[in-house]
């Protein structure tokens, strides 16, 4: 669904419907860019895909919540906490994954809630 | 009630400006810090609600100048963030904030905490 700033729906519900369409219809591309920053991060350890990787999930963990996938949120900001937390140097891809796959179920959580 | 929403995700643009005409507010919104200074200036809001993490700009250093700026200093400026941490939240009522609304937050009591935050 393609929303320009003309076209913002004032009732809530309305904007509800067209956030939530829009995350559930861009999230798996947000996780294959997780993945890809995962890979990032792990061999360039200096470079910017940490932070990237971290700034990602903020917004995930931002987001989720407020349109109704509390879980999402909940599995994005404890991914971001482990990602800044982490000491410098590369990450540890196999626990990233792990993570992001605890992203997904959470997805599937609260759709079936 | 006229509120400036400072804030770069499109999607909590639009949730977040329908809750809160909802409640009853008139709702601008900027996308971004320079952009947010220049409608504080030319169209001052009675309220600021102001993202924590944007690019070029954050939310801490767009606070910082509207509290800098007599003409700008007195208006309420609360925090729209994930950011929870203690630290988080005493740097921003160091800046002068006039609250904290942690996200996720409910579209249906973000009005209600506004206004309460600002004590009306």
């Amino acid at each position: 669904m393609d929303l320009t700033h003309e076209t913002h729906p004032d009732d809530l519900d309305t904007a509800l419907e067209h956030a939530r369409t829009r995350f559930l219809g861009t999230f798996g591309e947000t996780c294959d860019a997780v993945d890809q920053l995962i890979d990032a991060a792990q061999h360039d350890p200096a470079g910017p895909a940490r932070a990237q990787l971290a700034s990602v999930l903020h917004k995930v963990g931002g987001l989720g919540g407020s349109i109704g996938f509390p879980s999402v949120s909940g599995a994005a900001r404890e991914f971001e906490d482990v990602v800044r937390d982490a000491p410098p140097g590369p990450i540890d891809a196999a626990a990233a994954r792990l993570l992001l796959d605890a992203l997904r179920q959470a997805l599937r959580r609260d759709l079936a809630s | 009630m006229k509120l400036l929403l400072v804030e770069d995700d499109p999607d909590i643009q639009l949730v977040a400006r329908a809750a809160l005409k909802r409640a009853g507010f008139t709702v601008a919104v900027a996308a971004n810090g320079p952009t947010a200074l220049d409608q504080l200036r030319s169209d001052p809001p009675e309220v600021v609600l102001l993202d924590w993490m944007m690019p070029d700009m954050d939310g801490p250093e767009v606070c910082r100048r509207l509290k800098a700026d007599p003409s700008t200093a007195d208006i309420p400026v609360i925090f729209l963030t994930a950011r929870s941490q203690q630290s988080e939240i005493a740097r921003g009522m160091a800046l002068g904030a006039a609250g904290y609304i942690v996200k996720p937050f409910d579209a249906l009591a973000l009005g209600r905490q506004v206004r309460e935050m600002l004590g009306r």
